[in-house]
């Protein structure tokens, strides 16, 4: 008698930005927030412009902007929604237009990044990508962006 | 925490580090110290605007608008690892939230424009 099957899945939470659709795991979104006030710091990396005040702390604003080719944030006002992520060893704020429903993927649903490499190629590192309503959606790896942007500092 | 904001340009300075503010000649005048928005983000002097420069501690000055007003902040938020580095670079020890804007708080002294253009020989 075999053992059961069991199926790892993952949560993903998908979001808009301009066209583009991307997604990050559902476990990282410890808030999702209305547009907010934020400041420019200069001579900061693209796609980290500036900082917001969340909880009575600073948080940096990520802008996806310069990696998917959109319009930047201009300070003072962000996008419509900002998703609140924590990673490894900082918070981030996620600046997109739309935020959507969790989904569920099974591990086997999600792809290494081939379709989505234009987005890998701009900066942004992806753990894979998946198929969501009939789209390639990547999969941000935004802990690998972290340590990225630590090293170029 | 006290701040001394420096209007339309998005910069507060900490009371604390602020030993005079000083008139400056509208024209003519000698530089008394580096205008610090233009160090701080590129914007160059207005050509009208009126200025004041800032005597800090330790003898370095800096010119900035003559438009400012002291506030009373709660706490000052710390810039996050990401960014306290770069933040540093730049003079920003971190943010506060005033009723008109949140408002990036900056320590002149630490930007090295400053510490070698802004102390002005036999300043006291």
């Amino acid at each position: 008698m075999s053992a059961p099957e069991t199926t790892t899945t993952t949560a993903l939470m998908p979001m808009v930005i301009g066209e583009h659709r991307i997604a990050v795991e559902a476990l990282s979104v410890l808030e999702i927030l209305g547009p907010q006030q934020w400041v420019a710091i200069p001579n900061t990396p693209p796609m980290l412009p500036g900082a917001l005040a969340w909880r009575g702390r600073a948080v940096g604003v990520l802008d996806l902007g310069p990696a998917l080719d959109l319009p930047t944030l201009s300070a003072p006002s962000t996008r419509n929604r900002n998703a609140i992520l924590q990673l490894t060893d900082d918070t981030v704020a996620l600046s997109v237009d739309r935020v959507l429903e969790v989904c569920r993927a099974a591990a086997d649903a999600i792809a290494p990044v081939h379709a989505a490499s234009w987005v890998v190629d701009g900066g942004l590192p992806c753990r894979g990508e998946i198929e969501l309503d009939e789209l390639v959606v990547p999969i941000l790896d935004l802990d690998a962006w972290a340590v990225a942007s630590r090293r170029a500092r | 925490m006290r701040v001394l904001v420096l209007e339309g340009v998005g910069l507060a300075i900490p009371d604390q580090i602020v030993e005079a503010i000083e008139g400056v000649a509208s024209s003519g005048g000698p530089e008394l110290g580096p205008w610090l928005p233009s160090i701080f983000d590129g914007r160059s002097t207005p050509a009208s605007g009126r200025r004041r420069a800032l005597r800090l501690r330790g003898g370095a000055r800096v010119e900035v608008p003559a438009a400012m007003h002291i506030a009373e902040v709660g706490e000052l938020l710390d810039l996050p690892d990401l960014l306290r580095e770069i933040g540093e670079r730049q003079g920003v020890v971190g943010l506060v939230e005033l009723p008109e804007a949140l408002t990036l708080v900056c320590d002149p002294r630490r930007l090295p424009q400053v510490g070698e253009a802004g102390l002005v020989e036999g300043a006291d």
